[in-house]
């Protein structure tokens, strides 16, 4: 007793999982097995590497973030401690965005050599520590936005 | 067709009530105390306490697979429709976790990444596992067959299964944006301490859930059962 | 959209996930309870029939 409602919402069934694995073979597999490049993989291409969409990813380069709290311009460099990459975005950026922390920019890497950010996210680490006696969290982002504005 | 065990379409012994009072009263207990008890982390301030319901989340939603996978394969192995029916409760639990999983990442994502959403190894491979098991869901409500449901659910759900390891290790294994799994040397002790409450607080929800959805379909099957043997002339048996 | 900055440290995002996590069990919940209590009297009155025939 095969009904209609029967046969079309197996097939319905089995077409998403045929999409799901496909998508995780195709999707999830291929592009997202280089979900980004480090600065000196991304150099390392040269001339291949530039105005091609692409992820990078890196540490913020401690003393290198140059905030313009006007103009929500923000310039700093990815280090992966051998290439390194100057990059410019617009826009405030995430909360926990410090010297030293892990970075994935997504964008175009320019031929003057700057790499334009269209999103900026953080990478967090995987440890969690209470704060030592006088760090105040909230005040800590605050402080650092006013360090680094000119 | 052989008929099955008379115990497969007996009505099942009801879920002890007392577990479902204490699941709730330590799920309970356990959300405030990780809450009042965790101080503002260094780096993400009070956001870290999206810990204690994203990673349990996470976790039970493993663990629930994990129940799909040993019942199919048992479905598999005996023919024993109880198996069946197993499987399909803790499907139907583990989806529900699994939504809550990537909806609380979300939550989570864009006030500390920046972002909702990133096509990373880990976001893509946890999407597709959820979708694997929407797609048994929806498979089992539409073959009405239970032999034939049973088998086909079976194959999905192991497959399905098979994907929590990859959703697991796809952190160490490629490039994310979302971080490796945290060790209890990187965690303080006061959030380490909640963290770990609270994922027995959600695994006492996923054992309770899955057995009240496990004795709510084997009573439908024993009422099926039931009126069939009426109709067939008040036969009990 | 640009990375526009997090009022309060980004509280209402903890809020909103805790109120989510209990609104999403509690209609687990119902639905659990609610799925045992209609299969008990579907039973009941099943083998209810099944004595009377």
């Amino acid at each position: 007793m095969t009904s209609k409602r029967t046969k079309w919402g197996a097939l319905a069934a089995v077409g998403i999982l045929v999409v799901a694995f496909g998508w995780l073979i195709y999707g999830g597999l291929d592009s997202n097995v280089v979900y980004f490049l480090q600065p000196k993989e991304l150099l390392a291409k040269g001339a291949e590497g530039y105005d091609k969409p692409v992820r990078l990813g890196g540490q913020v380069k401690p003393g290198s973030v140059v905030w313009d709290d006007k103009a929500l311009d923000l310039r700093f460099t990815v280090t992966d401690g051998t290439g390194e990459v100057a990059v410019h975005s617009k826009g405030a950026p995430p909360q926990m965005f410090k010297d030293g922390q892990g970075v994935v920019v997504e964008g175009r890497y320019g031929r003057d050599g700057v790499f334009k950010s269209t999103s900026l996210m953080v990478k967090h680490s995987n440890e969690y520590k209470a704060p030592t006696e006088g760090e105040r969290p909230a005040e800590m982002y605050k402080s650092l936005m006013k360090s680094t504005g000119t | 067709m052989s008929p099955a065990p008379a115990s497969s379409f007996a009505p099942p012994k009801p879920t002890p009530v007392w577990l479902g009072w204490l699941t709730f009263a330590f799920f309970i207990f356990t959300q405030i105390y990780a809450v009042v008890t965790s101080p503002a982390d260094a780096m993400m301030g009070h956001l870290q306490k999206m810990m204690y319901v994203h990673v349990p989340a996470a976790w039970v939603t493993f663990a629930a697979f994990g129940v799909v996978l040993v019942a199919s394969l048992f479905f598999l192995w005996k023919d024993d429709e109880r198996a069946d029916l197993l499987a399909a409760s803790a499907a139907e639990v583990g989806s529900m976790f699994c939504g809550l999983t990537l909806v609380l990442g979300m939550l989570w994502g864009r006030p500390t990444w920046g972002v909702w959403w990133s096509w990373d190894a880990r976001l893509t491979s946890t999407l597709v596992l959820f979708l694997i098991f929407v797609g048994y869901l929806a498979l089992r409500s539409f073959v009405e067959d239970p032999h034939r449901r049973g088998q086909w659910s079976a194959a999905v759900g192991i497959l399905g299964a098979i994907n929590v390891p990859i959703v697991w290790m796809s952190v160490k294994w490629w490039r994310t944006l979302h971080q490796i799994q945290s060790n209890p040397r990187g965690l303080s002790p006061e959030y380490l301490r909640g963290l770990l409450l609270n994922v027995a607080a959600f695994t006492l929800l996923t054992v309770w859930f899955i057995w009240k959805r496990y004795e709510a379909a084997r009573l439908e099957r024993a009422a099926e059962h039931a009126s069939q043997a009426a109709a067939l002339g008040g036969y009990n048996g | 959209m640009g990375n526009e900055m997090i009022a309060n440290g980004g509280v209402e995002y903890v809020a909103a996930s805790y109120i989510i996590t209990w609104v999403v069990l509690g209609v687990m919940l119902a639905r659990v309870v609610g799925s045992v209590r209609r299969a008990r009297s579907e039973y009941a009155q099943a083998s209810k029939g099944e004595f009377q025939t």
